[in-house]
């Protein structure tokens, strides 16, 4: 294990790295790359990477880079990208293929607003378009969380139980381009951790099969309801990812959700990705002053932990839901989340939409939030809360 | 506008382009050929995609249009047969036209749409700081090609005339005039004009590009017979020079005129259709 000073982008990089050699011994590995501002820098290590057995290649566009992901997933080895804002928008029909061939590709989602207009910070919009597109997803919060959840999303991804892809989401930006000391691990330990490869559905000559057929609706509804099942297996299977990892490793990274004093909490936040860092740095020094205040940090948003965040969020009089996303002409994307989760609690439930497109979300603007949230009799609709840069 | 000077197609954006950056020569010969052609800016439309070059648009006089990765080609068809008597000029970079939108460049040509697409080919991903391009030369070492380049580079203008393009030209944006006397030419020309304007990117391929660019240029020899798709074979995919001028140009039927055409043998009329009726056929009454 080596403590480093590193980027986002680049410990995503060498996250990959790590998993892609752990494969040697079986198909290897293989990326199509193509770059876009803010992950460019994670395609680029992959390029100078060396690996025993594996291509990294570099293609014409996003779609085809997964296309290539495809091609190597299928054929067994252990396929995984990166890319961000249009760049995923372009890449969507191959995202959604890679979930319904139910093939284990991690996908490293660097967070930024879709455009036009253009602009290349952040904010969640890119990857919770793809939410409905059968993978799971998790949004990191720390440059630790990420290397610890790209490791665990191969493991996640692979099992037999699961077959599915997944997509880890930093923030543009405040995350790729910033620096963290982050324990990245040796490769004999990634070698424990991760298992070979093993796509059942492979390409295998000894059985000859074409794959994406025409089906009928029966068949149709088996195969979406076969992904939603392998969805609900989920939190068993990470929970072991986890206890894994701890014994692998020595540290235990969070699961879906993150909790933080939230026991007795009147008042409750919840946040996704850094802007929960700021989350907690405000409701710590709130409780200094013994405010019943606390936080829930959603971290697997897909599948939506919904019992987790029923059973957190079980003692809170009013939530705050902060979202660095919006669904014209609904809401907040986590908040319609929640909203569905605690529907008929009676719990006072809040919007605030905050961050688009790359606005700073400081403590102060947090503080304002909360102050708003514990004067609230009734909630309203979704809150822009525009912060200024 | 007062007259038509190049300066009046200036706005008053200020390029974000790098100190050196080859995209300034090509603007400043697009304003030049504006200016001499007289073309009003409300007749005007330039299209680009994404990459330092599409922020062109933005710095012209003229209905502009950012549009999405790869993708000027079909909005400027959008908006040429939506409203025919425009100009339409797209914008863009080699990674944009040859890489993410390499199937727009096929068809707009095949379909001859009378349209002017210029290239700004400074041979590598710029905007995202030097990764290899489809026109990046083989061996040469990248941000994404570590070790060296292993594909071959491709020539856009090789790839316009067998697309099907009916005006073909290559320019080197360090001759500001000579490249506006080019786009002269490619924007009167009827039907789909590509000009592939060589412009170096001082950043990311090297200080002396312009130099080493100046160095290999050369010109088309007397006779040499544009009117041939072979007579460019000489003229394409060159390793040590760089030969720029008008490499391929033909008359072929525009879209819209075989459109008109297949409705007017349809519809069983006698007479050809006019002007007013082309622009009564295309023009919403709205």
């Amino acid at each position: 294990m080596s403590r480093i000073l590193a980027t986002g982008n680049y410990a995503a990089g060498q996250a990959l790295a790590l998993a892609g050699e752990a494969n040697r011994n079986a198909r290897g590995c293989c990326a199509g790359a193509y770059p876009i501002t803010p992950q460019t820098e994670i395609i680029e290590y992959l390029r100078g990477a060396v690996f025993t057995k594996g291509r990294i290649v570099p293609v014409e566009s996003e779609h085809s880079a997964m296309g290539v992901c495809i091609g190597a997933s299928m054929s067994g080895a252990r396929a995984f990208t990166a890319s961000s804002s249009n760049g995923l928008a372009y890449m969507t029909e191959n995202i959604f293929a890679a979930g319904y061939y139910r093939l284990p590709i991690v996908l490293i989602a660097v967070n930024r607003t879709l455009g036009p207009p253009w602009n290349i910070w952040v904010d969640q919009g890119d990857s919770l378009a793809l939410r409905d597109a059968a993978w799971l997803q998790f949004y990191c919060s720390t440059h630790q969380d990420l290397v610890d959840t790209i490791l665990m999303a191969f493991r996640v991804a692979e099992d037999p139980r699961i077959l599915l892809p997944v997509m880890v989401a930093m923030d543009g930006f405040v995350s790729s381009h910033t620096q963290m000391v982050v324990d990245v691990p040796s490769q004999e330990l990634v070698d424990q951790y991760l298992p070979l490869c093993n796509v059942p559905q492979r390409l295998d000559h000894s059985r000859p099969a074409t794959m994406g057929g025409l089906t009928w609706p029966r068949e149709t509804e088996r195969h979406r309801r076969d992904i939603q099942e392998a969805m609900e297996r989920v939190p068993l299977v990470l929970e072991e990812a986890r206890e894994e990892f701890y014994a692998v490793f020595g540290r235990r990274p969070d699961g879906a959700v993150a909790a933080e004093h939230t026991g007795d909490a009147e008042t409750l936040l919840i946040a996704s990705s850094t802007m929960a860092e700021t989350a907690r740095d405000v409701v710590r020094r709130r409780r200094t002053r013994e405010e019943k205040i606390g936080l829930l940090r959603i971290k697997q948003f897909r599948p939506f932990p919904r019992a987790e965040v029923q059973q957190i969020v079980r003692g809170a009089k009013r939530i705050g839901v902060l979202d660095r996303n919006h669904s014209p002409g609904s809401g907040g994307i986590f908040w319609g989340e929640v909203a569905a989760t605690l529907q008929g609690s009676g719990v006072l439930l809040q919007d605030y939409i905050t961050g688009i497109g790359g606005g700073d979300v400081t403590p102060d603007v947090i503080e304002n939030i909360i102050d708003d949230l514990n004067g609230r009799t009734a909630s309203s609709e979704p809150l822009w809360q525009e912060v200024a840069v | 506008m007062n007259g038509y000077s190049p300066l009046s197609y200036k706005t008053d954006l200020k390029p974000v382009w790098c100190p050196g950056c080859g995209d300034f020569g090509v603007l400043n010969s697009l304003y030049r050929a504006l200016a001499e052609l007289k073309i009003e800016p409300h007749d005007t439309v330039v299209v680009s995609g994404i990459g330092c070059s599409s922020r062109l648009p933005g710095y012209v006089e003229a209905y502009g249009f950012n549009s999405l990765h790869g993708r000027a080609l079909p909005i400027a068809t959008g908006a040429k047969l939506a409203s025919p008597a425009l100009k339409v000029i797209a914008v863009g970079g080699d990674g944009d036209g040859v890489a993410i939108g390499g199937n727009h460049f096929l068809h707009a040509a095949r379909r001859n749409t009378d349209l002017t697409y210029i290239m700004m080919d400074n041979e590598i991903y710029g905007l995202t700081k030097g990764q290899a391009a489809p026109t990046t030369p083989i061996g040469d070492k990248t941000k994404s090609t570590t070790y060296g380049n292993p594909e071959a580079a491709v020539d856009p203008c090789a790839l316009a005339i067998s697309f099907g393009a009916t005006w073909v030209g290559r320019g080197f944006s360090g001759d500001v005039k000579g490249t506006a006397e080019l786009m002269k030419l490619a924007i009167a020309h009827k039907g789909f004009a590509f000009l592939d304007i060589i412009s170096p990117c001082v950043t990311w391929r090297g200080d002396d590009q312009h130099k080493e660019i100046r160095a290999k240029l050369r010109t088309l020899p007397a006779g040499y017979d544009k009117t041939k798709r072979t007579s460019a074979d000489a003229y394409t995919n060159e390793a040590d020079v760089v030969t720029t001028g008008v490499l391929f140009e033909v008359e072929h039927p525009t879209l819209i005129d075989e459109i008109l055409e297949i409705r007017w043998k349809a519809q069983g009329d006698k007479q050809p259709p006019t002007r007013k009726d082309l622009l009564k056929a295309f023009t919403p009454s709205f």
